[in-house]
């Protein structure tokens, strides 16, 4: 392999690492507490608006059930109002972004509906405001599961990172369509697949033990 | 008040603990308010104003799609004295549950009205609520603690959560590690604790405020005999030395036969007896405080009676007289009388004597001749004791 193709494989690698840690960090901006209202504003809950969540939960499944390849491009006009332009690597941010936060709000909320009612019970019985209880309960107690969820959510990430490649995305995926397939270089397409798979293990490695040691519920001798 | 013999720590714990827990709270006692956990009078003075009352208070569950509207209770009537330990007992689904619950405003009544130290809980929204329910304290069947957080961090929350700046947090919480004797599992979490050491963390958390008012939801019923022993010997402290009033919910007789001093039976929603302790167990009245009583008292005929039983006399029949015996009463031999004065053989077929808040109690079933039921029957009224005609076999 020569070396500039090496040089395009490691800008590549960057480039999608670059997309999805923007992505998942403005999607965790906003999917955390879309997630966490999700999980607490139906009726008889913590900050309960029954009409509001019924109304965010279908926008949410609404962006959700879009195959994203259709969600690249149907918020083109959106993405060039944001970034200007709706080519490279930014430009695919828009679009990552917009599928990571509903699928983070779904995941935080099914995290935060796992932790024991009696917990947020025995908060409220001390007299703690909705907020402590989501901070000092809710968060604490499903943190382990969120970052869980957050490991998945990249994962996918990484996967959508490659499909905006097919509209000039820049990235692994880009590379791979560009190169790999349309140019006939299978090494390139092999050497992507073989990056792509060491980034999700990497990842997934990191997210099970971080997980794992702030999982507090397991018994340590 | 029962059996105090009962240690205070669980299991192998050391004599050591329970005295350094003691000093603990001597060194609370000099400390000033906040730190201070004996706020209340520590002895109780049945007297003063209760310290809770429910005043005809009612709670109904509206209908949902899945289920009919639920009475969960009705006109609830009840007094807790300042500083006493108050049992609710009642099978599940009696409400016991729902009513502890208004006391620290979890819910709110559909009716009437419950006050808590002389303030309306239901009448208060936002941060006066918050703080009213600051001043009660409440443990739980499974604990409720927070996995995330030690033995230290979740007897923090409480006093986090009221906004105390750390240093203060910090004295109070290790004060509490020594009350509840667990100043050396400070920084376990649950996960590593066992049941009776997170019951403590619960009680250690419910007090970090100073509470006048416990509340105690089953929270001896995830444990087992001796464990549950050991916390309702620390219950008890927690009453005797700080003054802390309890009101406790169980389906469990012997939680209140061993720390109760009154107690209200509750049946479908409504209070259907309510007395001091020894009463209950002396002379309960309705079915239900009966069928709970009889597991202490236990003395059900034996099979090959019960099985046949007849509502009226026979001639040259036996009948069948349940004594209680109370008080005084328990020093008179009453059914060596009744052999004696009437001249009749009087057999024992079952019985037991037992101590219930700190008083003799005993309970025979004894078989007499029919004849002489309506004569022994009025001896035994000379000499004040219970008796009671269960039936007769022939």
């Amino acid at each position: 392999m020569s070396p500039e193709i090496l040089n395009l494989i490691v800008s590549a690698t960057v480039d999608t690492l670059r997309m999805v840690a923007i992505a998942t960090t403005l999607g965790t901006v906003g999917g955390l507490p879309l997630g966490v209202f999700l999980a607490t504003s139906r009726r008889g809950e913590l900050l309960a608006s029954p009409r509001l969540n019924a109304a965010l939960s279908l926008l949410v499944n609404a962006t959700r059930s879009t195959p994203f390849i259709i969600l690249v491009v149907a918020i083109i006009p959106f993405t060039r109002l944001v970034v200007g332009t709706s080519i490279g690597t930014y430009a695919a941010i828009v679009p990552l972004t917009v599928a990571a936060l509903p699928f983070i709000a779904r995941l935080v909320e099914a995290s935060v509906r796992e932790v024991d009612p009696g917990l947020v019970e025995a908060a409220r019985g001390m007299g703690a405001t909705p907020l402590q209880i989501i901070r000092k309960v809710l968060l604490a107690e499903a943190l382990p599961s969120i970052v869980l969820s957050l490991t998945l959510a990249v994962v996918s990430l990484i996967g959508f990172s490659a499909m905006v490649g097919t509209v000039g995305g820049g990235g692994l995926g880009d590379l791979g369509i560009r190169f790999g397939y349309q140019r006939f270089m299978p090494d390139v397409m092999a050497a992507v697949v073989v990056v792509l798979i060491l980034l999700v293990q990497a990842i997934q490695s990191f997210g099970d033990r971080l997980a794992r040691r702030l999982n507090r519920r397991l018994r340590r001798d | 008040m029962p059996d105090r013999s009962i240690s205070l720590a669980e299991g192998p714990i050391p004599d050591s603990l329970t005295s350094r827990a003691e000093i603990a709270i001597k060194n609370i006692d000099l400390l000033e308010d906040p730190g201070s956990l004996a706020e209340t009078a520590p002895q109780p003075d049945m007297a003063v104003a209760p310290i809770i009352r429910f005043a005809g208070v009612s709670k109904r569950f509206a209908a949902r799609r899945s289920s009919d509207a639920v009475v969960a209770l009705d006109g609830i009537d009840l007094d807790v004295p300042r500083s006493s330990i108050l049992g609710i007992i009642g099978r599940s689904g009696a409400g016991k549950s729902t009513l502890i619950r208004l006391v620290n405003g979890l819910e709110r009544p559909s009716g009437g009205r419950v006050i808590v130290d002389g303030v309306e809980i239901a009448a208060l929204k936002g941060r006066a609520l918050r703080q009213a329910q600051r001043a009660t304290g409440m443990i739980f069947q499974h604990f409720n603690l927070l996995s995330s957080r030690t033995a230290y961090g979740n007897i923090t929350l409480p006093l986090e959560i009221a906004g105390w700046d750390r240093a203060r947090i910090n004295a109070r919480a290790e004060l509490l590690l020594d009350l509840v004797g667990l100043a050396d599992k400070r920084n376990r979490y649950p996960a590593e604790l066992s049941g009776g050491q997170k019951q403590r963390v619960g009680i250690a958390r419910a007090l970090a405020t100073s509470p006048k008012v416990l509340l105690s939801d089953e929270a001896t019923s995830a444990l087992d005999p001796e464990t549950t022993q050991s916390i309702l010997a620390l219950l008890t402290r927690v009453n005797v030395e700080l003054g802390v009033t309890i009101l406790l919910i169980t389906h469990e007789i012997h939680v209140i036969k061993e720390i109760c001093h009154r107690v209200a039976v509750l049946d479908a929603g409504q209070i259907v007896e309510q007395a001091e302790i020894f009463d209950l167990f002396a002379r309960p009245s309705h079915p239900t405080t009966r069928s709970f009583v009889q597991t202490i008292t236990g003395v059900a005929l034996p099979e090959e009676f019960a099985g046949r039983l007849l509502p009226g006399p026979k001639p040259g029949g036996t009948a069948l007289l349940r004594l209680t015996y109370t008080g005084e009463a328990a020093e008179q031999p009453a059914i060596s009388r009744l052999g004696r004065d009437l001249d009749i053989d009087a057999n024992i077929i079952t019985g037991q004597i037992q101590r219930i808040a700190g008083r003799p109690l005993s309970v025979f079933i004894v078989a007499v001749p029919a004849r002489a039921e309506a004569a022994a029957l009025q001896l035994l009224a000379k000499l004040g004791t219970e008796a009671e005609v269960m039936g007769y076999v022939a």
